[in-house]
């Protein structure tokens, strides 16, 4: 039924990889090298669950298949034996969805990203800086740019759902958040105070990143205790 | 040695060609040995500006390849004592000098003069990178629209990018229309700055004296009247390290204007 190798984005739990039954292991793996050396740095970042069908892995296969998905840039995450992947996977929404955790790695960039620059991470992006138009911001954790973000910024870009994108000044030309892209309506008035962007059902939305009313009453007392 | 400035922009039609004209001009009316460079082979323009074309003989891939010595294509303007042009070769291509050469040849000439003025060919390919290799400084000029300044934060990026001794650029914002900005109808100056983030050298208004002069063959710098050509006697001062304050055009426009019409005084 299954005779190839398929790779699928999901919303909350990364790459799903489905090797098919029938095939010997190696002659699988060389043939996944290849798909992933054609499909150049796409899938860098992402996090791969593997469904290996009905056969038993040693341990020298689970080290091929890592190394395998590394040379991509890839994450392996966990191999799954035996089952129906389809059947699992829609079954997966009744159990609570594990809600992917800020990841380990945060990077920091201590300069404006200008027009034609790029920046790819896996983990959270921290700019401390602005983001021009022209330039653009990847992480499959969140982006946080502590300057003024006006170009394009895709956060959770591996299917983090629960990825968000801030800004002092939040005004980008375009905003990603997983497979969701959204921008600003025509005409739109940019706000002088920072903002989140968010994923909400299934459109981006921009809200304050604060309570305004709070961060005001704050900065007034000028105390964190009250909080 | 002298100080070797690039002037650049990423976009076509800025006002490159002419700002190293006016500018090398100012800075030799101010004593200053300098010569200018036109990096964009293949396209030159910088010598018919500089009213010298009919004086070329050896050019910059001559010099580069061997044909002749630098002293000898060094063409002397012919207003000023220490203005020099180095042309650019007319029938050769942007890859016949690698940035290595244009390396060396900046070298020697920041060893015999004050400043060496690169006018850059425009866009970011090997021409650019030619020019920008040897300069330690760099010139970014920007009209106020949208799409000039996108290509000006390119190319201060990529200028940001290099190794090396490199100042950060400087930026002059070329072809400014006053009333057009009032009514916001052009970008703010302010706008501009905080976005490209570098510091301003200079602001150059709209000038009919441009077209003229540079048909003509003659730098705006030597018409007493052109407003443009005063910007850029300014921007030369700054760059002798001289604190001169950006000319307020919105200003000069509304309020001398106005007040020279009244007196009866003024043209319009």
């Amino acid at each position: 039924m299954r005779q190839d190798i398929t790779i699928r984005g999901t919303t909350r739990n990364g790459l799903v990889l489905v090797l098919p039954d029938e095939g010997e292991f190696n002659t699988l793996m060389a043939r996944l090298a290849e798909r992933l050396a054609n499909s150049g740095r796409f899938f860098a970042g992402g996090r791969v669950t593997v469904h290996v069908g009905n056969r038993q892995l040693s341990q020298a296969d689970r080290e091929t298949l890592a190394e395998t998905l590394q040379r991509a840039g890839m994450v392996l995450l966990t191999v799954r034996e035996g089952g129906d992947p389809v059947a699992e996977e829609t079954r997966r929404p009744t159990a609570p969805a594990p809600v992917q955790s800020p990841s380990e790695t945060a990077l920091v960039i201590t300069r404006t990203l200008r027009s034609g620059q790029e920046v790819r991470h896996e983990g959270d992006v921290i700019i401390l800086g602005d983001v021009n138009p022209g330039a653009v911001v990847v992480a499959s954790g969140h982006i946080v740019v502590m300057g003024a973000l006006r170009g394009v910024a895709h956060a959770g870009c591996t299917g983090n759902r629960d990825a968000i994108v801030a800004a002092a000044k939040l005004r980008p030309t375009q905003l990603r958040i997983a497979e969701v892209i959204g921008r600003a309506p025509d005409g739109d008035a940019p706000q002088s105070y920072p903002e989140v962007a968010r994923i909400r059902g299934e459109i981006i939305v921009v809200e304050a990143s604060a309570d305004r009313r709070q961060a005001s009453a704050l900065e007034a007392v000028g105390a964190k205790e009250d909080r | 040695m002298g100080q070797v400035i690039v002037v650049t922009s990423g976009k076509g039609g800025v006002g490159k060609t002419t700002t190293t004209a006016n500018l090398g001009t100012a800075l030799a009316q101010q004593g200053n040995k300098v010569v200018l460079v036109d990096a964009d082979i293949g396209l030159r323009n910088l010598d018919v500006v500089m009213g010298l074309e009919n004086r070329i003989v050896y050019d910059l891939v001559d010099v580069v390849e061997g044909n002749a010595r630098l002293k000898q294509a060094l063409i002397k303007d012919k207003r000023i004592e220490n203005l020099y042009l180095l042309a650019a070769a007319q029938t050769r291509e942007k890859k016949d000098v690698t940035a290595d050469q244009m390396r060396d040849l900046t070298e020697q000439l920041a060893r015999e003069f004050d400043f060496v003025l690169l006018d850059c060919p425009a866009g970011i390919e090997d021409g650019f990178k030619n020019a920008i290799a040897g300069a330690q400084k760099a010139i970014i000029v920007a009209n106020p629209e949208v799409s000039s300044v996108r290509d000006a934060d390119r190319v201060i990026g990529l200028w940001d990018a290099q190794d090396g001794d490199k100042s950060p650029a400087m930026l002059i914002v070329n072809r400014v229309r006053p009333r057009m900005v009032a009514r916001g109808d052009m970008l703010e100056i302010d706008d501009m700055l905080e976005m490209l983030a570098v510091d301003l050298l200079g602001v150059v208004p709209e000038d009919d004296h441009i077209i003229v002069s540079t048909n003509r063959g003659e730098p705006a710098v030597y018409s007493k009247d052109s407003k443009a050509g005063k910007a850029f006697q300014n921007i030369a001062r700054r760059l002798m390290g001289e604190e001169v304050p950006i000319m307020d055009l919105e200003a000069e426009e509304s309020f001398w204007s106005r007040f020279k019409r009244i007196v009866g005084l003024g043209r319009s």
